[in-house]
């Protein structure tokens, strides 16, 4: 396949993700990612420095299998939770999606990334870096590793993973 | 309906006691606490400037030159660790013009030049170099001037937790804490080498009061409702566990298991307050590994045992510990009177074993942050608080401080006597949830903008 061809099925991919949380196909989403996959959202040490070890250092965000996202999922489905009870309308903006790599573990994508948001009529946004790790399996690409930096991490009241 | 407190939008504060019905059956908080511009500028200028605000934790500036910019108040505030390796406090503005000196929120500065007319200060405060003083001109005076930054009243720490006050007249910070230092020890002491905050921090800014922070983390009565699916989330990981279908590796405190047990409420002079539960399943604790080890150090027994009691410590006015599955520290700063940002620390104790860091990481983010499971939902309704129960025509007086009223003892009950501390009111028992402990901190606030009309 020539690098033109894989670039455009990772950015088919990752437009597929965002178009998932941005029509709330919450087990669309779920299915893009491999049972064992990595979900990580670093927290920052400083003004320029997100933390780099997720097992020594505070994430916003960590889970090592596809199960914390299952339970994001079924949280959100019970209408049982406050913060869930308007579900904001979504935006994702993908843009300056760069192949960087490309080994027998998959494709390594970087992106930058802006979700809008709106609910009861207020809007807001967060925005940053978005780094995969994507991986061939039989009929379709998926997700192994989704590192998403948020640039803007002084958070508007409250955030969940469709916001990222 | 009382009519003691029927206009809003006042300029002066006349009598703070209006706000409030203290009364033996009966305590009643107005609304305008919360709502009320006037007031919000007079509790920054009488609650978080005329006492003792929590500023940083040692941990987080290790080493001489070191520096870490806060607040207190509505005065930018900066921690300077000299070559001396001692710690002051400073106004973070150049004597100057007033330009703010340090702006990243910490790092290393042997020399800090002021980016406007480049004064230079050192790690100890001292105004080092005055660019181009020579052939000034300056008038005769100025050379006697004091041109280093203007130090803070207080700064002083306790278990490594540095806490600073611009006014002078404060009690010492000890008798400030008092007893509440019992259950700081609890989370200090669970390592020999003391404890860290976490590198990463989390800011998060909701649209409400700041005293809805300070009630919610003290409110026992909203877990089951507002948690409700946080609940069932640590459930459903425990029968995943049970059938082999994955293992839980996270372990949060499981809300279910809590119902029947001993529960109470501490309130201490100067408004602190203190929370504790049961926790059935301490083996899950991070700390856990760490006990015989505690032991074998000659940790007092007692002391031990309430380090695996879920505790909540409010400090008047703005920080919170909560130790529920991990430790954390909340610092809650005013932005408006209905604006407020929250920062959000991971405290662990000092060598901890790597699986239980990691543990306690994931029980973190569980919970806390803006971005957890649990802590949204409770962001949420101070949010739903604002804009139902604050709106202008609701009536005048919150109703939320009687559950327990019939079980709070003065003075301490069997288990304060049993670790030897002397809190003004206790409340104790099965499922107590109680709500009278927020009276402590209302009724300090009271008392502090009482002293400040009275000045
Ligand atoms: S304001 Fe700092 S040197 Fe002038
Ligand atoms: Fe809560």
């Amino acid at each position: 396949m020539t690098e033109a061809a894989t670039l455009e099925q990772a950015r088919r991919l990752l437009f597929d993700e965002a178009a998932c949380l941005d029509q709330r196909r919450w087990d669309d989403w779920l299915a893009l990612y491999t049972p064992d996959c990595e979900f990580w959202v670093p927290a920052w040490k400083d003004e320029f420095v997100p933390t780099a070890d997720p097992q020594g250092e505070v994430s916003l965000v960590y889970y090592d299998s596809r199960a914390g996202l299952e339970e994001r999922v079924w949280r959100i489905k019970s209408t049982a939770a406050p913060a869930h009870r308007v579900l904001p309308r979504t935006c994702h903006a993908i843009s300056n999606v760069r192949l960087l790599e490309v080994t027998a573990d998959g494709l390594a994508v970087h992106a930058t990334w802006r979700v809008d948001s709106y609910k009861e009529k207020i809007a807001s946004s967060l925005f940053g870096f978005y780094d995969y790790l994507l991986t061939s399996q039989p009929g379709a690409w998926r997700i192994a590793k989704k590192k998403i930096t948020l640039l803007s991490d002084c958070v508007p009241s409250y955030f969940d993973l469709y916001q990222v | 309906m009382d009519m003691r407190v029927t206009e809003t939008g006042h300029t002066a504060l006349t009598d703070p006691g209006r706000y409030f019905i203290d009364e033996p059956q009966a305590f009643n908080v107005h609304r305008d606490l919360f709502r009320d511009q006037a007031l919000f500028e007079l509790e920054m200028a009488h609650v978080f400037e005329a006492g003792w605000v929590f500023l940083c934790h040692e941990s987080q500036l290790p080493n001489p030159h070191d520096f870490y910019t806060t607040q207190l108040g509505r005065t930018p505030v900066v921690v300077l660790r000299g070559e001396d390796g001692a710690l002051r406090g400073f106004v973070n503005a150049c004597p100057h013009r007033g330009t703010r000196l340090y702006t990243a929120r910490h790092g290393t500065a042997q020399v800090q030049m002021c980016p406007y007319h480049a004064w230079c200060f050192d790690s100890a405060g001292h105004c080092v170099k005055i660019k181009d003083q020579s052939q000034a001109g300056y008038a005769p005076g100025f050379d006697g001037e004091r041109h280093d930054l203007t130090p803070l009243a207080h700064l002083t720490s306790y278990q490594g937790f540095v806490f600073g006050a611009l006014r002078a007249d404060v009690p010492a910070l000890a008798d400030y804490l008092g007893d509440t230092r019992f259950f700081i020890d609890t989370f200090a002491e669970q390592s020999a080498q003391g404890m860290e905050i976490l590198p990463g921090e989390v800011t998060y800014v909701y649209r409400g009061n700041w005293k809805l922070q300070v009630e919610n983390t003290m409110d026992i009565y909203h877990l089951t409702t507002v948690h409700s699916t946080f609940a069932k989330i640590v459930q459903q990981r425990g029968e995943r566990e049970a059938s082999a279908a994955g293992a839980d590796k996270v372990k949060a405190v499981n809300l279910g298991a809590l119902s029947g047990l001993q529960a109470g409420t501490y309130t201490f002079p100067h408004g602190h307050t203190v929370f504790w539960g049961s926790d059935p399943l301490r083996e899950n604790r991070a700390l856990w590994a760490m006990r015989d080890d505690l032991l074998t150090r000659g940790v007092d027994a007692h002391k031990v045992e309430w380090m695996f009691r879920p505790r909540v410590l409010n400090f008047f006015p703005n920080i919170q510990f909560v130790d529920s599955a991990c430790m954390q520290l909340r610092v809650i700063r005013p932005l408006a009177v209905d604006r407020t940002e929250m920062t959000m620390f991971c405290l662990a104790p000092r060598g901890e074993p790597r699986e239980g860091r990691r543990r306690r990481l994931r029980q973190y983010e569980d919970f806390f942050n803006a971005s957890g499971i649990a802590t949204p939902d409770d962001v949420a309704c101070y949010e739903d608080i604002h804009a139902g129960g604050l709106a202008h025509a609701n009536s005048e007086w919150i109703q939320g401080f009687s559950r327990g009223m019939q079980y709070v003892v003065d003075g301490p009950d069997s288990h304060a006597r049993e670790i030897g501390i002397r809190p003004l009111e206790s409340c104790s028992g099965v499922e107590v949830q109680d709500e009278t402990v927020f009276r402590g901190f209302y009724r300090e606030w009271r008392r502090r903008l009482e002293a400040a009309t009275h000045d």
